[in-house]
């Protein structure tokens, strides 16, 4: 079992990235000249703007999602009749094309002037990925005793501060798991910045794209990947920090 | 103290609580003792404030709590499996609702009570790695640190194996006499409830069936319902006839309380009210012994008579020679003065 495993991880995880990484420091060609170059990394410097732009909205959607998610989760839990067609609603959306919905955020958006903002985008994001926040909260939640919660209002803490003090860190392997995936996944998006934001304001994701499938500048694409990671994981050992110190 | 004006609460069709109506003295021990599943908890959470009833209304030292939220209310509750915050260390439990008022002397007064319920020494583990017993210590002591004027107890020892139980229900009504604090429990153990409560409620499908001393519903029980609930007892029924009661052509017993002539009726006779030898009585029978539990110091038997089933409790040192299953015995009844349900 342990050697699957293993052998799972080296293929489909350490072979992709050493690739990656290894594509990061060849030369431009056509795509790839298997000589070495930091040209890609120099490049990487003109890229300020995606990689802030992605990281601003994957903190600001995250947050958003656990601010919406959390309340979604504790009435689907509490309600005991409709529990689970309220989890199939929140699933219902992965039935139709992403892209569908997309479009239809377009109009709704379009009506209200917004399309082409920041704001467009947070929404577009956070509708997108909220699920994905809503499920982890949900199985915490259900695990979760709620006299716990009520304890914490017998004892003098308002409903916010209770939740806060008591049923967000109880509940906290749920609330990681959500905001790594939305964080994650907003962060490497490359569909709804460009579709309801512009092209021009470009998120990390689209620089990406457009690097490897555009410019075909693998060694950039690369470069550019490569950091990404770097921040992802720089962003997840300064939360763990964060979290360690709180408690 | 406290005082409750005919609550009502229901969930959909499930009524939990019907027209209660109860008033809670300063200082006592009060038990709500019913069977689970009747309002018991519902009730409490209404006192607590974390439900609101649909109607009727408590009132604490003449006001009414009604309008209160649960964090601004003088109780506090010790919850069915205590209800500890396992993010936090025996300390910051106990530490809670002084963090949350901002008091200065937090340490020493937290120190104090963990002091009272003897965990000084658990002070820095987390609750999941306590026994069950110290688990209840850090649930009082975090309850009772800025000394509430009520306290709220859930069944508070239903997550005690039977000795620890005994030891625990020692202690606790040792701090409340000593805390002059005012309790109300909450349990389904009618022994709990007789041997720790000055007064309470007997709870029967969302209503209160009977309210007084343990020895006054012990000893007089309103209902059926009361009557079965508390103690071992025989239910014998019969036909009121004037003033007795026909249990059989033979057998008659005299009653107090006035009934129609002709109404079904029950007569409550508890198991020690019987004796298994010859000598004055009030009605006696013969019977069959058809089942026997030995008890300690005492036996109780199952005979089989002409009245159906009665249980017969007989102490050890009278019973000089234990009867057998299959004997044929006389059953004597002792008791002059019954309860008529
Ligand atoms: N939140 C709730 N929603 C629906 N029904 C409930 C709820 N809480 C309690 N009940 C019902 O109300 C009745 C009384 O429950 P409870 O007060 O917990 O009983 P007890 O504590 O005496 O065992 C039960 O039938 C229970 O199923
Ligand atoms: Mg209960």
């Amino acid at each position: 079992m342990k050697k699957i495993v293993q052998g799972w991880y080296i293929l489909f995880l350490l072979i992709p990235i050493l690739l990656v990484v290894f594509c990061s420091f060849l030369t431009k060609g056509s795509p790839i000249d298997f000589s070495f170059s930091l040209e890609g990394y120099k490049r990487t410097l003109h890229y300020g703007f995606p990689f802030l732009r992605s990281l601003g909205y994957a903190t600001v959607v995250s947050f958003l999602c656990l601010l919406i998610g959390f309340p979604t989760a504790v009435v689907i839990v509490s309600s005991k009749k409709w529990r689970a067609m309220l989890l199939f609603l929140v699933i219902l959306p992965f039935w139709t094309n992403f892209l569908v919905r997309i479009y239809g955020w377009k109009i709704i958006l379009r009506q209200l002037d917004l399309l082409g903002t920041p704001w467009a985008v947070i929404i577009g994001l956070t509708y997108i990925y909220l699920p994905f926040m809503i499920l982890p909260l949900y199985s915490s939640l259900e695990r979760f005793d709620s006299r716990i919660y009520f304890a914490a209002r017998d004892l003098g803490a308002s409903g916010l501060q209770s939740i806060i003090k008591v049923v967000l860190p109880c509940i906290s392997p749920g609330v990681r798991v959500g905001l790594l995936f939305v964080f994650i996944l907003t962060f490497g998006d490359f569909v709804v910045n460009d579709l309801l934001g512009g092209a021009k304001n470009a998120m990390i994701g689209s620089s990406i794209r457009d690097a490897y499938l555009l410019s075909r500048n693998w060694p950039l694409g690369a470069s550019l990947t490569v950091v990404s990671t770097l921040l992802l994981l720089c962003v997840f050992w300064i939360g763990r920090k964060w979290r360690s110190s709180g408690t | 103290m406290l005082k409750i004006e005919g609550i009502n609460k229901r969930f959909g069709s499930n009524e939990a609580c019907k027209g209660i109506n109860l008033e809670v003295r300063k200082g006592e021990c009060f038990y709500l003792l019913g069977p689970s599943g009747c309002g018991k908890s519902t009730l409490l959470s209404m006192i607590a404030g974390h439900l609101s009833p649909d109607s009727g209304d408590i009132i604490l030292e003449g006001h009414s709590l009604l309008n209160m939220p649960p964090n601004k209310r003088p109780i506090h509750t010790i919850f069915q499996s205590y209800a500890l915050f396992p993010h936090l260390t025996v300390f910051e439990n106990v530490a809670f609702s002084l963090r949350i008022k901002g008091v200065v002397d937090l340490e020493e007064r937290v120190l104090k009570k963990l002091d009272l319920v003897s965990l000084l020494e658990f002070k820095d583990r987390y609750p999941e790695e306590l026994s069950g017993g110290q688990q209840q210590r850090v649930a009082i002591a975090r309850a009772i640190i800025d000394e509430p004027s009520l306290l709220l107890l859930d069944e508070p020892f239903g997550a005690l194996d039977t000795k620890l139980r005994k030891e625990m229900q020692l202690e606790l009504k040792a701090l409340q006499r000593s805390l002059g604090m005012t309790f109300i429990c909450v349990t389904h153990d009618q022994e709990e409830a007789l041997s720790l409560a000055d007064r309470l409620a007997v709870m029967n499908s969302g209503s209160i069936e009977q309210l007084g001393t343990p020895e006054n519903v012990y000893d007089s029980p309103a209902t059926r319902f009361v009557a079965s609930f508390i103690g071992e007892s025989n239910i014998l029924d019969g036909k009121v006839e004037g003033d007795k009661i026909l249990l059989s052509n033979s057998i008659s017993v005299p009653i107090t309380k006035k009934f129609q002539s002709g109404e079904i009726r029950g007569v409550v006779i508890r198991p020690e009210w019987f004796e298994l030898n010859d000598g004055v009585s009030v009605f006696s029978l013969t019977g069959e012994v058809i089942s026997r539990l030995f008890q300690g110091a005492s036996i109780l038997y199952l005979i089989k008579t002409e009245l159906g089933k009665i249980k017969v409790l007989v102490p050890v040192d009278d019973d000089l020679s234990p009867r057998q299953i299959g004997d044929s015995v006389v059953v004597r009844c002792t008791s002059g003065s019954f309860e008529v349900v």
